[in-house]
């Protein structure tokens, strides 16, 4: 999956959401009394935090049967993230399962800025 | 890269770089020619430079790009100085086949596949997030996690005799349940006894042509029978126990100075308490595989019991023998005419002992074990039997299955406005499934011929062939 963002907390927000997107579709808009969750996430480097904070939010999935629906990403470095994220249950009546990714790989992991300064990352999930 | 030709099935990757080994890759000129387009011969470069290696960075001919090692890979590291590598084991730990055997021939129940297909599909809990009819207290998950097929057996799930058909006989004992994180065991606590989705299944076959008559005698295999071939691995809970030791492998593996050309690559020394507790974590979900195919056996013994209105003797469904694709293990091989222990890694091989290995049942001893290839779904499955060759050559290791192709996206793109089950109904083959997409994705076409790949194992003597099962129903996850 190819992820973009203006800068590098939307980039890590977007991921969020596109892991969720491409595994479930909902038929009707987020659910406004989610559970809300504080996130604090380490890696060694953009890429690994990247792995890792994908991990964390694919647990909501398999741990819990939930699905995340809003991300707010608070402080950023190349090492650490810390999020307000909201997730919901999952309902066969409201929602589709698209496809399951069952892991996120360090396959050809690849975070960075562009040449026009927005941020771009390539991620290859195990579905 | 150097890739230069031993001969008709034996390509050796020359050493070069970080490589400490060659690369042989098991294949044949045409197979060949598909590889050279994909990344899976540069892994097999890569896991060739990790310490500790063996010999070579082995490829079988099913093989095609992984993460981090190939899939079709196999690889040997000395116990004492070489490294264990969770992604040289994979994702869904203890993948692997079992088959059974029954007393029914093919005529006997021609009208009542449908029925048979119908019944499996509602029996076998399968596709994404299933979870089993078992519910396992965190007590018992624990037992599971230490007895694999023991403990299902015990529960009434199987018969003794299944225990002794199954590669180590369903259980790694050095399995340590102390290991294993709260997430991996919440995973693991619903899904006991599903088949999960993907490239899994459950397939009603028919042995259709025996090759050698005396080993199918031994393996209680005949033209005309009626056979259930189930595809199934450790779960969610295997799953995790792999992404827990990469997370923290790739952070150890720093601190060893150890360059990997693939950051999935990573590993820790197998003496180290870093190597020693992914083992048994290892072993625990290798563990878990085992008690999970034993339960989807049983299942199928009651499907076809219920369905067909016969008693367990009349059906008379015995397991031949459960093999495991995706693991790593200490085993004694000979090297450089030493006897020594290593730490073979299978990811996407089976094991192919030979004749009189001690790690055999009684009943396989003289005959070498039974090798258990699944192939697409609409054409063939292969049972083949271990050799002395594969004892010197490949660790005692040979092929897993056809291999795919086709990119799961490829596959979807060609399927696209095409009835799949229609196509393969007109071929005998009855077809049920769960996953949006299933089907599409694991399409006949999206897998390499499994008679290739056979015919390379069987022609560079790393197994033998011995039967081949035409499928007659199959259910996906």
């Amino acid at each position: 999956m190819e992820i973009f963002g203006v800068n590098e907390r939307a980039l890590f927000a977007n991921a969020g959401k596109a892991l969720f997107e491409v595994m479930v579709t909902s038929e009707e808009p987020p659910s406004e009394s989610g559970h809300q969750h504080r996130i604090e996430i380490e890696g060694e480097d953009w890429p690994d935090l990247m792995i890792n904070w994908l991990r964390e939010l694919l647990y909501f999935w398999h741990g819990a049967q939930q699905i995340i629906n809003r991300i707010e990403i608070e402080s950023l470095t190349p090492t650490r993230l810390q999020a307000l994220v909201t997730s919901e249950d999952f309902s066969p009546q409201i929602h589709q399962i698209n496809k399951e990714i069952k892991a996120v790989t360090y396959h050809q992991i690849d975070v960075g800025s562009q040449a026009d300064g927005s941020w771009r990352a390539r991620v290859v999930f195990d579905v | 890269m150097q890739i230069k030709r031993i001969d008709d099935y034996r390509w050796q990757v020359e050493q070069s770089g970080l490589m400490r080994v060659p690369g042989i890759v098991f294949t044949s000129a045409r197979m060949l020619d598909q590889l050279r387009e994909e990344e899976a011969v540069n892994q097999v470069a890569n896991v060739a430079t990790l310490p500790g290696i063996i010999r070579a960075s082995l490829a079988m001919p099913d093989i095609h790009w992984g993460y981090g090692f190939p899939i079709g890979g196999v690889a040997a590291f000395d116990w004492e100085s070489g490294v264990v590598s969770p992604g040289g084991v994979g994702y869904d730990i203890n993948c692997g086949v079992r088959l059974a055997a029954t007393d029914l021939q093919f005529e006997e129940i021609q009208g009542r596949v449908r029925d048979i297909v119908d019944a499996l599909y509602h029996h076998v809990p399968s596709g994404v997030g299933s979870t089993g009819s078992v519910k396992l207290s965190p007590k018992d998950e624990r037992k599971v996690l230490s007895q694999g097929s023991q403990w299902a057996v015990d529960q009434g799930f199987g018969l003794d005799e299944d225990i002794d058909h199954t590669e180590d006989g369903g259980c790694l004992e050095h399995a340590d349940p102390e290991v294993i994180s709260q997430r991996a065991l919440e995973r693991g606590r619903n899904q006991l006894g599903t088949l999960g989705s993907g490239n899994h299944f459950v397939e009603v076959g028919v042995v259709e042509e025996i090759f050698l008559p005396e080993a199918a005698e031994v393996f209680g295999l005949r033209q005309g029978q009626v056979t259930v071939l189930l595809h199934s691995g450790s779960r969610g809970l295997g799953y995790q126990v792999c992404d827990d030791f990469l997370a923290s492998m790739s952070k150890h593996v720093r601190t060893l100075g150890i360059e990997l050309p693939d950051r999935q690559l990573s590993c820790a020394y197998i003496q180290s308490e870093h190597g020693q507790r992914y083992l048994r974590a290892m072993a625990c979900a290798a563990n878990y595989a085992w008690a999970n195919r034993q339960i989807l056996l049983h299942r199928c013994r009651e499907v076809f019991e219920e369905t067909l209105r016969i008693s367990p003797k009349s059906l008379n469904m015995r397991l031949v023998y459960d093999v495991c694709h995706n693991i790593a293990k200490k085993e004694e091989h000979l090297v450089d005419g030493q006897k020594k222990w290593v730490c073979v890694h299978r990811k996407g091989a089976t094991r192919a002992f030979g004749p009189g290995h001690p790690a055999l049942s009684h009943d396989y001893r003289d005959t070498g074990q039974p090798i258990l290839i699944p192939g697409d779904m609409g054409t063939a499955s292969y049972v083949l039997v271990g050799t002395d060759q594969a004892m010197l050559e490949t660790f005692g290791s040979t092929c897993h299955g056809a291999g795919r192709v086709l990119s799961r996206k490829a596959a979807m793109k060609r399927a696209k406005g095409r009835a799949i089950h229609r196509e393969l109904e007109d071929q005998g083959v009855l077809v049920r499934w769960t996953g949006r997409g299933t089907l599409a994705e694991e399409m006949p076409e999206a897998y390499k011929d499994v008679s290739q790949v056979v015919e390379v194992v069987h022609g560079a003597g790393i197994s033998k062939k011995v039967a081949r099962l035409r499928p007659i129903a199959v259910v996906k996850g």
